[in-house]
């Protein structure tokens, strides 16, 4: 018998079994009161009322710590605003990460958004080594009510300051994100800053 | 000469690598969630699972109706679904309902089972991640009344539906954030719900029977942003750990010198004109 016949014989054999398996159902079914097939089928028999949530609204609690095991961060959190210009403002402390105050509240649904410094002018600040992280590594956020908000690193993304992506940093998200942003090299001393952006981007943990 | 030279070329070499470094491992992932809309269906558990059935991704228990999941992520692919109801513990029970759904990446998507339990359909379509203006939300209805046929909605002055059949799905209406008083019509029937819309977000209000057979609303949430967008980068670095660029540094700043020098004897240079006129 060759290899062709072989498989014909199989599919022959399978397609018996699966019509044996419709064919059970069926009998199963027809043996039923039309209630119990209603049952099976998970049917109620009349209306119900539906169980409806009203929408997620802002929380009122604030992120106050930032702890990234892998690379020990464990920095409290300044509140950052935008100046006059609408630039967001990086932490006043070297030390300290920041959390834009306007944005979204860690856990909420959207994008919430955490910078820290890469360094100053005499050594290494608190984000030095976010280059590190790699996509599952853990993120927590501590909350003003006792919560810790907990996400898992999807990936990082070097940019050019002047081509900084705003859409994908502080866009519309459908699920609970974090982003964390400091600056990344080439320095250009004419400027004295930086020219490229780190950005971290981070998924809420089921 | 030749050091600090090769040392300007590897930096723009550096300069012109980084931005081609890996992508977000992110970006292949789309979303998916799933509603139950069926008045006439217990709860059910369902099932997500890669197309031939293997690998079980997600499994939501005791789903009633009415319910919208949270977004589940997924990467780019084509995934099966099932919904069995919440009593049966045989694992190959015949489901309620399946249906399949393309996740793209980038994308999010709702997969309802919509309809009357006897003839129990899924639907499938598209979720906005558009941003939305300043202090605006956006608002969309499906309409999933199984007993009121041509629905409008309104919210306030705003038409979101006109005329809606079972299973469409309207376009994003843009309403001001605040407290939206949804008006439901469908012939003589009229209804009226207040629903939390907030600002820079999209939703999602699924229109459905109650159990006298009037007509209300389940809300979802599409997805959130800040009202306003920062301009531009961040500044959070000072140099400190430059090292690597100092040769650059070091020509740069004796060339800044040099060139400040030059724009000192000029500023000099005019000043004493100005002096001498």
């Amino acid at each position: 018998m060759g290899g062709g016949a072989a498989v014909a014989w199989r599919h022959a054999t399978d397609q018996r079994a699966a019509a044996e398996q419709v064919r059970a159902e069926q009998e199963r079914l027809a043996s039923m009161t039309a209630a119990e097939r209603r049952k099976a089928r998970g049917g109620t028999g009349r209306f119900q009322d539906p169980m409806v949530s009203q929408a997620p609204t802002r929380s009122t609690a604030t992120p106050v710590r930032l702890v990234i095991p892998k690379i020990g961060v464990d920095s409290g959190l300044e509140r950052l605003h935008q100046d006059s210009r609408g630039v967001l403002v990086a932490p006043e402390l070297a030390d300290t990460a920041g959390w834009w105050a306007k944005g979204v509240v860690p856990g909420d649904v959207g994008a919430a958004v955490i910078v820290g410094h890469l360094d100053t002018i005499l050594g290494p600040a608190v984000f030095v080594r976010l280059k590190q992280l790699r996509p599952g590594d853990l993120v927590e956020v501590r909350m003003s009510d006792g919560r810790t908000v907990r996400f898992s690193v999807d990936g990082s993304h070097v940019v050019k300051k002047a081509l900084f992506p705003s859409d994908a940093v502080y866009g519309p998200t459908p699920d609970a994100q974090l982003r964390l942003i400091t600056c990344s090299e080439p320095f250009d001393p004419m400027a004295h800053s930086y020219t490229d952006n780190l950005v971290l981007y981070a998924t809420l943990r089921a | 000469m030749r050091r600090p030279l090769f040392a300007v070329l590897a930096a723009a070499l550096v300069a012109v690598a980084l931005p081609a470094a890996p992508a977000s491992a992110a970006s292949r992932d789309g979303w998916v969630r799933l509603a139950h809309m069926s008045p006439d269906t217990a709860a059910v558990n369902i099932t997500l699972s890669s197309l031939n059935g293997d690998v079980t991704l997600f499994r939501l228990q005791n789903v009633g109706y009415g319910a919208v999941s949270k977004y589940m992520r997924l990467p780019q692919g084509t995934y099966a679904l099932a919904m069995v109801p919440a009593g049966e513990n045989d694992p190959n029970a015949t489901p309620v309902v399946s249906g399949k759904v393309d996740i793209t990446a980038g994308k999010a998507e709702t997969l309802a089972a919509i309809g009357k339990n006897a003839d129990l359909k899924t639907t499938v379509f598209s979720d906005d991640l558009d941003a939305v203006n300043g202090g605006d939300a956006r608002v969309r209805v499906v309409q999933a009344s199984v007993t009121h046929k041509d629905v409008d909605v309104t919210a306030g002055s705003t038409t979101v539906a006109s005329g809606a059949g079972f299973g469409d799905v309207t376009k994003y209406a843009t309403v001001p954030a605040g407290t939206a008083s949804l008006e439901l019509k469908a012939g003589s029937d009229t209804q009226t719900v207040s629903q939390k819309v907030t600002a820079g977000s999209a939703h999602t209000f699924f229109v459905i029977d109650d159990a006298k057979g009037d007509l209300t609303v389940s809300p979802a949430l599409d997805s959130a942003a800040a009202t306003e967008t920062p301009v531009g980068s961040l500044a959070a670095g000072g140099g400190g750990l430059a090292g690597d660029q100092a040769p650059l540094a070091l020509l740069l700043a004796a060339l800044a010198a040099t060139g400040g020098v030059a724009a000192f004897g000029a500023m000099a240079r005019r000043r004493s004109e100005v002096q001498h006129s």
